[in-house]
């Protein structure tokens, strides 16, 4: 460990340093920094406000470099002590900085404009403020000079409200800074103002402080030099510390309190609106949206059931009582402009649980039909703003980010934050790199601190990790990882949460630029927005749904048939059986190994089993050991039983097993007694991992089930359960929004495998599969494939007959869309290779066009229309000098023919498929004399396990999820299909180099059979490369 | 022409001076590529068999693992450096067009595969995309086809296989000092010690050969823990081989002492004779290499010692004693950071100190730094009393006031 505090130093006895004993010293220090002075401070804002409270101060300054990132964090940490704090933010212009500090909501209001200002009209590595805009918007802050610089026009834009700064850091320098700032206000007549100007809350942060700064510098501890703090006085000192250091200068000390009694700004004055100046004329939110609910009723159902009207006007009554009503209709208006372009979307998550969003066609699922849970997305009692994710197409997701910019404004709308914190691969590679270790000892501890408990590796293994390095300094090094873990680095761009106001978003919170043209986000993250109130909408994408919006395209193109996501004829069981044979390449949601070796079990026939099935292969109920009392209960080989019979009606549909985060909560509400706001802290404290969080509520959701007469072994499973299921399990509402999509990919693949494939190719990158499995397994379907072509070709692949596709541009390696759409414009296309190149070159603006492009063109073949051979063109284009004429006149040279090898291989490296063969075929006439198995061979046994199976493939995935018996799964593709492969941990570890780097393998091992449905999997014993 | 080419995985130029003791012409592409001519020297070797035995033991006396390919030509050697490869007169070629196509990325000088590396794989990669699978399907390729497609480097790269053309390759020039080290760290007796003493003569016994002179003067350096000591051994007749000096270091070795750790040895050539006769040079314009400057330097290191005269540099360390270090030349340029509040007069090392009773004590500086080395947690202060105003501090770890430095 690294000590710094000094217990006997004879500092305070130094005749110097011989203070008196104030009775009540007075002092608020103005100008801290936190971590969110990314790199510069050494603290989070939670510890600074803590130490503060200790140190009995009544106030406190937050004002970080550039920001407001940390004040939502301090102002939380805030709320059960009596300090007040004083929001601020360190401000640069061009030549100088200070600090500003807001003194009401106006004051805060523009600091925020300011902060907005220095971010994007500034370069982004330097933002700093405008005299302009200062001069404008200086009125209710304070400003802190801590130099000389620019003095006079400060002085004239914030008059009496200018205070000099003077600090102690003991650095040699005190005195003659003392004396600097003390002529300055007597010249100047300005009050100065005592600051410690803390970077880390207690004087022990200082090693972790230097470490930060190599970080911020990209040097190591031995290089920074100066760079480096030379003590550790920058904490956060005691009123009486600071009265001892500016003894001749109290009034300095008491003009600290003064200003942080005229601060009186809080965040909770922040008062947030969502943006109804849409909303029509005579109408309340509320009202507005009363209307339109239930006008959508009416259309959604041809007669509106009871038990839905009663659903209506619940959730009605709540969302008027919580004031949602314009989050709702926003959510609307962004959902009606996805309508009318077209896109394609569907609500996520719990919203699917409320009718309002399903009538309002925000989401699919009929809440009301499927039993769901409403509280699940709202509660009174967890006074949080309720969550709607949008899904869009991925392809057209900007469209809509650009139309809400456009109806709101920048100014009224932005991204949230998303806060980018050191995590235990980068902190020990940063860290590493300051202490200045090699890479493989950085290499080592990352091995050793993979798939573990930080606090169960004892310091032994550190130690033997990095034999060389000095036991003391991996101390140090230990320590300082252990401390900067969870620090922020910097702020990033959540995935799509944004936030809309109905007043200027930036009076509200400082927006910046992104590296992303057009983009704006807020300087908080979404733990900051629930704190305050302020509602997000998700705004995401997804690439099925891009994938099926073209799939329906393509339908009405080629097919005429007009098909939709609602129109898609439901619970057809010939997709079912495909389904269960786990024919699911491409598949959304059921296309992973472990999904396809679930479905021959499952079996699922109709769409509640798709939910079950999507929701079943996650680590909740996995981890909870859920999935084999369902699967034997659901095949009748084990009754089912309720542990008691208020159970039965929340688990009838599922066997008595729960599987959905609704059914756990249902639990809670109508077994455990609890309230719908406490059974979702409940889920909520159980996700969190924390001990303190969980303890209260957890014994009592235990109690509450054993009072109840739920045996205690029920309720500790149920218990283990949830603790999974808030990380990874999904809500039955959003299972089933995931089945809708997973159930018609499915159908389309099924019934129209042509057009699947083409969309799915042009929806790429998604899913979990390459353009080469998708295409062997079209092939399979009998979807006949041509090559790129550079006379037939589009970008996007496209469909010439029923069951035959066309391979567009797309596929081929490093191909620039726009040299493929010039290629697929060019008006004459006749001639020979010359003339088109010629052409293509001439068309092309402006002349971008390169020789590698040409390569890969001919590498995939797309010059085979002109009659020459594939090398024979590679040899033409070497030759060629696109910066001038390309014809060349030489003696004709003979290159040697491809070999069939070499055909797959040249393919490969040119586009994403070879189309000529599957690799594996190459290799079968010699594994058939070996007596290698191929896939499909493997069902064919009628005995398990059978012993000495071999087999081979090309490798498509590699898994090893983190268990404790470190067991890895290896998919293997032939010719024929799949194969699935399990290596146990000691075959792994004796096998590791040719099982992570080969691509095509041959196994050898037993063959095995689940227990309860068709998948079999060889076991491996041993392994080799099938290429040498 | 016979050519013995030597790709080494560690820089071999001291082999390469004792080379000259097997042929004049030895040639250093860089520093891990050396080339020896062997025919003009084959017949006082008695053969290629004799001279590849003779370059294999000056190998092994400097420990320098590498690859030999003993072949008709320079500019083919490195592309048979795949493993040790010996060519009889006349093979060489036929052997360089069997060689797969990868080999032609070798071809040429070794000296410029580096910078030419990314057009040289590039060739190669095509070459293999449209099919050829050996050198020699790159030799039955037309010049001008060549050429148009990879321009200089292919149409050189043709020549250079056909003969057509050679390559520049430096002649190794020997240096001017003769130097040899070895660590000394894991020696534990006079007897380790004197054999490691004799490995380094032997090499040095072989480079000088290699010049045909012999030893008149050398000096033995032994690099300590902490400081060394150097000895330097003068010759009455000059020496030529190292069993004769072994005895005489012995004894100097017998009748040396040191407390500190032996941490490595040099031996470094200061005067030599020549082996044979010759014209001894009547003008020597050493006495012009040192400035005005360097004769005081010179002057006041031999008076105080080397370590404590020469220019003070500024380091970048908190630290005060680790802030600055002598250094035998000026500094380019000085840390620029305001120390004008520390004294200029030092004590060469903290010394214990108590601030008398009528000592004014002025805080002035806190030093708590470079804590994952040894560290410093210090508070600094002026102790004044009438006659003195010094430096002090407050030692945190060792609870203790030192004093520093003195401000008169």
């Amino acid at each position: 460990m690294v000590h710094f505090t000094e217990n006997t130093a004879p500092v305070e006895s130094a005749p110097a340093f011989s203070a008196p004993a104030f009775s009540a010293p007075t002092f608020a220090e103005l100008i801290a920094k936190t971590n969110f002075s990314f790199l510069e401070g050494a603290s989070h804002p939670e510890e600074m406000v803590a130490q503060a409270h200790a140190l009995s101060y009544s106030a406190l300054g937050i004002a970080d470099k550039n920001g407001l990132y940390g004040v939502v964090r301090a102002h939380r940490a805030t709320k059960n002590t009596p300090i007040h704090l004083i929001v601020g933010a360190e401000i640069f212009t061009e030549n100088s900085n200070f600090f500003l500090l807001a003194k009401n909501r106006e004051g805060y209001g523009n600091l925020c404009e300011l902060l907005t200002d220095a971010h994007v009209n500034s370069p982004r590595e330097r933002p700093h403020v405008s005299w302009e805009l200062l001069s404008q918007k200086s009125a209710q802050l304070f400003c802190l000079l801590p130099s000389s610089a620019n003095i006079e026009k400060l002085k004239e834009l914030f008059c009496e409200r200018l205070y000099l700064v003077a600090s102690c850091f003991r650095n040699g320098s005190d005195r003659k800074n003392i004396e600097q700032i003390f002529s300055l206000s007597q010249q100047y007549h300005l009050p100065c103002i005592a600051s410690n100007q803390p970077l880390f809350h207690i004087p022990e942060r200082k090693a972790l402080h230097d470490v930060l700064t190599c970080i911020k510098h990209g040097c190591s501890l031995q290089q920074a030099g100066f760079r480096l703090l030379a003590n550790n006085e920058r904490h956060l000192k005691s009123p009486k510390q600071m009265a001892a250091l500016f003894k001749p200068f109290q009034k300095w000390l008491e003009n600290t309190v003064l200003i942080a009694e005229q601060c009186q700004f809080s965040l909770e004055e922040i008062r947030y609106h969502y943006p109804t100046e849409w909303i029509p004329e005579g109408f309340t939110p509320y009202a507005y949206l009363e209307k339109l609910v239930w006008e959508q009723a009416h259309k959604r159902y041809s007669a509106i059931p009871e038990k839905v009207t009663n659903q209506i006007r619940h959730e009605l009554s709540l969302i008027n009582e919580l004031k949602y009503s314009d989050y709702f209709l926003t959510i609307w208006d962004i959902v009606q402009f996805a309508k009318s372009k077209n896109i394609l979307y569907q609500g996520r998550g719990s919203a699917a649980n409320s009718i309002v969003c399903y009538v309002l066609e925000i989401t699919a699922i009929d809440p009301v039909r499927m039993d769901l849970l409403f509280e699940r997305f709202i509660s009174r009692e967890r006074g949080e703003p309720p969550d709607i994710d949008i899904d869009f197409e991925h392809e057209r997701r900007e469209e809509v980010i650009q139309y809400i910019y456009k109806r709101y404004g920048k100014e009224r709308a932005a991204i949230t934050a998303e806060v980018i914190c050191f995590r235990r691969r980068s902190a020990l590679r940063e860290v590493g790199k300051a202490f200045a270790f090699e890479l493989p000892s950085v290499e080592n501890f990352l091995t050793l601190t993979q798939k573990r408990s930080l606090q169960d590796i004892p310091f032994e293994e550190w130690e033997k990790a990095a034999p060389q390095i000095p036991k003391r300094t991996v101390d140090q090094f230990k320590s300082i990882f252990f401390q900067i873990l969870g620090f922020p680095r910097h702020i990033g761009t959540h995935v799509g949460g944004f936030v809309l106001c109905h007043e200027l978003l930036t009076r509200n919170v400082p927006i910046e630029k992104t590296a992303m043209e057009g983009r704006t986000i807020i300087q908080w993250d979404k733990n900051d927005l629930d704190a305050l109130g302020f509602v997000r909408v998700d705004i995401l994408g997804l690439g099925i749904l891009t994938c099926l919006k073209k799939c329906f395209e393509y339908l009405k193109q080629y097919r005429t048939i007009d098909l939709g996501l609602t129109t898609i004829p439901a619970e057809d069981p010939k997709v079912y059986a495909a389904i269960d044979r786990a024919d699911t390449v491409g598949v959304f949601q059921i296309e992973s190994r472990a999904q396809m070796n679930m479905l021959p079990r499952l079996r699922p026939r109709n769409f509640f089993d798709l939910v079950v099935e999507v929701s079943l292969v996650r680590p909740g109920p996995i981890q909870g050991q859920m999935v084999h009392p369902y699967l034997r209960r659901r095949s009748g080989r084990e009754a089912v039983d309720y542990p008691h019979p208020m159970l039965k009606d929340i688990l009838h549909k599922t066997f008595g097993v729960p599987l959905f985060q609704e059914q756990i909560m249902k639990i809670a509400m109508k077994v455990a007694g609890f309230t719908p706001g406490q059974a979702d802290t409940l889920r909520k404290a159980m996700g969190s991992w924390r001990e303190d969080q969980l303890g209260q509520i957890g014994e009592q959701f235990r109690k509450g089930l054993i009072e109840s007469g739920i045996p205690t072994e029920f309720a500790d499973r149920i218990f283990s359960q949830i603790e999974g299921f808030a990380e990874y399990g999904f809500p039955e509402s959003h299972a089933a929004s995931f089945a809708i999509l997973a159930y018609a990919s499915a159908y389309l693949k099924h019934y129209y495998p042509d057009i699947y494939l083409c969309a799915i190719l042009n929806s790429q990158p998604m899913g979990f599969y390459s353009s080469h499995t998708l295409i062997h397994d079209a092939k399979r379907h009998g979807v006949e494939i041509g090559g790129v072509d550079v006379k037939k070709s589009s970008w996007d692949s496209t469909l010439e007959a029923p069951m035959r596709m066309r391979l567009g541009f797309r596929e081929v390696k490093g191909l620039s869309k726009k040299t493929a759409q010039a290629i697929e414009t060019l008006p004459n296309k006749k001639g020979g290779l010359f003339d088109f190149i010629s052409q293509l070159k001439d068309h092309l603006l402006p002349r971008t066009l390169t020789k590698r492009e040409l390569f890969m063109l001919a590498g995939a073949n797309a010059f085979d229309t002109f009659g020459i051979n594939r090398r024979q063109v590679l040899w033409e284009i070497q030759a060629m000098d696109l910066a001038d004429s390309l014809q060349i006149e030489e003696e004709p040279t003979v290159l040697p023919a491809e070999t069939e090898w070499e055909k797959v291989s040249l393919d490969y490296e040119s586009q994403r498929v070879s189309l000529y063969c599957h690799p594996m075929e190459l290799f079968r006439k010699s594994l058939n004399q070996k007596g290698i198995l191929i896939s499909s061979e493997l069902k064919h046994f009628k005995k398990f396990p059978v012993r000495h199976i071999k087999t081979a493939g090309i490798v498509i995935s590699r898994q090893m999820p983190p268990t404790p018996t470190g067991v890895l799964f290896i998919t293997l593709e032939d010719e024929h299909g799949f194969s699935n492969l399990i290596i146990r941990k000691n075959i792994f570890e004796q096998f590791k180099n040719v099982l992570i780097t080969q691509s095509f393998l041959l196994s050898k091992g037993t063959l095995q059979k689940a227990e309860d449905g068709e998948v079999v999997h060889l076991l491996v014993d041993t392994v080799e490369p099938l290429l040498r | 022409m016979r050519i013995l080419y030597f790709q080494s995985h560690s820089p071999c130029i001291a082999l390469g001076e004792a080379c000259f003791a097997l042929t004049p012409k030895v040639w250093l592409a860089d520093k891990k590529h050396l080339f020896l001519e062997l025919s003009s020297t084959a017949q006082c070797f008695k053969g290629e068999k004799r001279q590849l035995e003779f370059f294999t033991s000056l190998a092994e006396l400097w420990s320098t693992q590498g690859i030999l390919v003993l072949t008709d030509r320079p500019q083919w050697s490195a592309a048979f450096a795949t493993q040790n490869t010996f060519l009889a007169p006349g093979e060489s070629e036929a052997a360089l067009l069997k060689l797969p196509i990868e080999r032609l990325a070798y071809c040429g000088n070794p000296s410029t595969f580096e910078a030419e590396s990314l057009q040289r794989q590039a060739l190669v990669a095509f070459m293999k995309r449209v099919g050829l699978k050996t050198i020699f399907d790159f030799t039955r390729l037309n010049a001008t086809a060549i050429s148009r497609r990879f321009g200089r480097l292919g149409i050189e790269l043709k020549d250079i296989i056909q003969n057509e053309s050679e390559i520049f390759l430096p002649p190794l020039i020997p240096s001017e000092t003769i130097v040899e080290t070895m660590d000394a760290q894991e020696i534990i007796s006079m007897e380790a010690l004197l054999f490691c003493i004799r490995q380094m003569l032997v090499k040095i016994e072989a480079r000088l050969r290699a010049r045909m002179l012999s030893l008149t003067s050398l000096k033995l350096r032994l690099h300590l823990e902490q400081g060394k000591l150097e000895k330097t051994l003068s010759f009455s007749e000059p020496q030529t081989t190292a069993s004769e000096l072994i005895p005489v270091i012995r004894e100097l070795l017998n009748n040396l002492r040191w407390d500190s750790p032996l941490l490595n040895i040099d031996v470094e050539v200061l005067e030599t004779a020549p082996c044979i006769l010759g014209q001894l040079s009547l003008f020597d314009l050493a006495e012009n290499r040192y400035a005005e400057l360097s004769k005081y330097l010179e002057k006041w290191q031999i008076r105080f010692g080397k370590e404590s005269v020469g220019f003070a540099t500024l380091l970048e360390s908190h630290v005060p004693e680790r802030s600055w270090k002598i250094t035998p030349t000026p500094p380019r340029e000085n840390v620029s950071v305001d120390l004008s509040h520390r004294p200029v007069f030092l004590y060469s090392s903290p010394r214990p100190y108590s601030p008398p009773q009528n000592a004014r004590l002025v805080p002035l500086e806190k030093i708590i730094a470079e804590w994952w080395d040894e560290g410093s947690y210090r508070m600094y202060f002026i102790s004044q009393t009438p006659t003195e105003k010094l430096w002090v501090f407050w030692d945190f770890l060792k609870q203790q006031w030192f004093v520093h430095g003195s401000f008169h």
